[in-house]
């Protein structure tokens, strides 16, 4: 992939506008940082570039080297080399994981891979994200623990080797270790010339993967595009001098799920206000 | 295999009393004992007494009408598939469990008929166990019933069933049946759950296990869940690449398959996989 533009996007989902006017482009070999807080619609903007059925696009486009994304089913998405991993991925009962990533390959191949060879690469990728086997062996996410998913996501990333790479707090439910695991493995694509866009609450999985950019959602659009240098000042200082600087007063989540992140605090300042 | 019922069979004693054909099992068997209904039909009703500490599987293929009435004695376990590959039919079966008694039931039914199939499993004595599960496809205008009932007599009995389903075209199907406990029947547990998912416009389903539970020391569990495939599952395999109509087989068959591990000969096992693809 050579550049990804969105431009002027508005999504609503259920009558309600969640994205207002959003507009980035990302291009060869970047990896962009998208920060904000909770509920201002990361999520909704990594699902609806994957192409979610839920949301509608109300105005706006969205372009990968030139070709129109909306108008691309979600499986022709990922054939373009778009990947999402998934903030909640979803269980799916009774679908065996192995069949399921054997099936996701063989999408993305002319012709079916051979088995052996399916289970070699399975075994070297499960080997180095720390993965026991006989997690391919069990259904699709189910009854697999926060961390197992977030692995499982990325496993699949590893044997996909997508162009672009949206994840979507990939780092939540990870421990120390599991962190190290994950980060080496969008350091391999990194190194394999993917792009990616990276929401993460926690400057920690950012030190690890060095993003060349960061940007910042507020209230369903991008209102700051800069260096990676405004993650290490969100750390620190939350969201308030946004409000401050730039004069946009920022929405609060009404269903706010995460206690632990980037600015919570200086955001229930700004709402203070 | 061992086709019993028109063989002599050492440690398979038979007699006939009045309108009963009555089969004991005496001991073991390492095979799987066979009764294929495709090619026979019952002039009386059946009974077959599973013996003391004795453990069999047993394999019955298709349906047979009038009743058939399977005793497992103390000890005694069954392991018993029911396997609808061709015809359909009535079937009326009823299960009796004496004390520390186990019965396994699995039923596969990819058959293209309709299918009325009605089972009662008494757990009359401590620590018996009662297990049921099914994969069943209706489609074109088939009507399908499954009326699977389990009766606890006495305390500390455990019964749970798992009923899956997909019905398609113009098809009906029903999840009916009771999971009773009585008063007095302490410490016991029941668990139901039933899934059917519907395809198209005309189909009918309909789920609607019943817990009646007359005593308050049980643990119980309950769920039905009737709908289309579901669209969060849809948008996560489609968004690996594999293309819609794949996505949902894949799904589809994470409904059926699970059956298959619970299927104990290893042919039948792969031709019920075969009939679930192809069928679909
Ligand atoms: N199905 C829905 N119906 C109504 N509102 C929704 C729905 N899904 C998400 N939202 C709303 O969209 C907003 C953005 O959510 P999301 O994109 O998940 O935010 P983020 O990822 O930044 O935390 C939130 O206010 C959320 O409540
Ligand atoms: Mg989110």
């Amino acid at each position: 992939m050579k550049k990804l533009e969105i431009k002027n996007l508005h999504v609503s989902v259920e009558g309600k506008e969640i994205l207002k006017g959003v507009n980035l482009t990302i291009n060869e070999h970047e990896t962009v940082a998208l920060l904000g807080p909770n509920g201002h619609g990361k999520s909704t903007l990594l699902s609806v570039i994957m192409g979610h059925p839920k949301y509608q696009v109300t105005e706006g486009e969205i372009f990968i080297d030139g070709e129109d994304v909306l108008k691309l089913t979600v499986d022709e998405r990922s054939k373009k080399g778009i990947f999402l991993a998934m903030q909640y991925p979803s269980e799916v009962p009774g679908v065996i994981n192995s069949d399921f990533l054997r099936a996701s390959i063989n999408a993305h191949r002319e012709t079916p891979i051979k088995l052996f060879e399916f289970y070699r690469e399975l075994d070297k990728v499960s080997k180095s994200m720390d993965i026991p086997m006989d997690m391919a062996t069990r259904y699709l996410n189910e009854g697999f623990s926060g961390g197992e998913k977030k692995r499982n996501e990325i496993l699949q990333m590893l044997l996909l080797k997508p162009d672009f790479i949206m994840l979507d707090e990939i780092d939540s439910g990870l421990d120390v270790d599991a962190l190290n695991v994950v980060s080496n493995a969008i350091e391999e694509m990194q190194n394999n010339n993917s792009s990616l866009l990276v929401v993460s609450h926690y400057a920690r999985l950012y030190s690890l993967i060095k993003p060349t950019r960061a940007v910042v959602m507020i209230n369903g659009k991008i209102v700051v595009d800069g260096s990676a240098a405004l993650i290490d000042r969100i750390d620190k200082e939350g969201y308030e001098w946004i409000h401050k600087e730039l004069n946009i007063s920022i929405k609060k989540d009404e269903n706010k799920m995460n206690n632990v992140s980037i600015g919570t605090c200086a955001v229930k300042n700004a709402i203070k206000k | 295999m061992i086709d019993f019922l028109n063989k002599n069979i050492d440690g398979i004693s038979k007699e006939k009393l009045n309108n009963v054909c009555k089969i004991n099992i005496n001991n073991n068997f390492d095979d799987i004992l066979l009764i294929n209904w495709e090619n026979l039909s019952l002039d009386c009703n059946l009974e077959i007494i599973i013996k003391e500490n004795v453990k069999i599987k047993l394999l019955e293929m298709g349906t047979v009408k009038g009743k058939c009435i399977y005793r497992v004695k103390e000890n005694a376990t069954l392991i018993h598939n029911f396997i609808f590959l061709a015809s359909g039919g009535d079937a009326f079966k009823e299960i009796f469990l004496d004390k520390d008694a186990s019965w396994e039931g699995i039923n596969a039914d990819l058959s293209t008929e309709n299918v009325h199939f009605i089972l009662h499993c008494y757990l009359k004595d401590e620590n018996s166990k009662g297990y049921f599960k099914l994969s069943t496809l209706s489609k074109n205008q088939c009507k399908k019933v499954f009326d699977i009932n389990f009766i606890h007599e006495t305390k500390k009995t455990i019964s749970s069933m798992e009923n899956y389903g997909v019905v398609q075209n113009e098809a009906s199907l029903s999840f009916l049946g009771v999971g009773h406990i009585k008063k007095g029947t302490k410490s016991s547990q029941a668990r139901q759950s039933a899934k059917i998912m519907i395809f198209d416009k005309l189909c009918k389903a309909s789920a609607s296990p019943i817990l009646k539970i007359d005593e308050n020391d049980t643990i119980a569990s309950h769920a039905a869940a009737l709908g289309k495939i579901n669209d969060e599952h849809l948008f996560y395999l489609m968004s690996r690449g594999i293309s819609e109509s794949e996505a949902k087989k894949i799904i589809t068959l994470g409904y059926l398959n699970p059956i298959l591990p619970h299927i104990f000969d290893e042919d039948l096992r792969k031709s019920v996989e075969k009939y679930i693809l192809e069928r679909l």
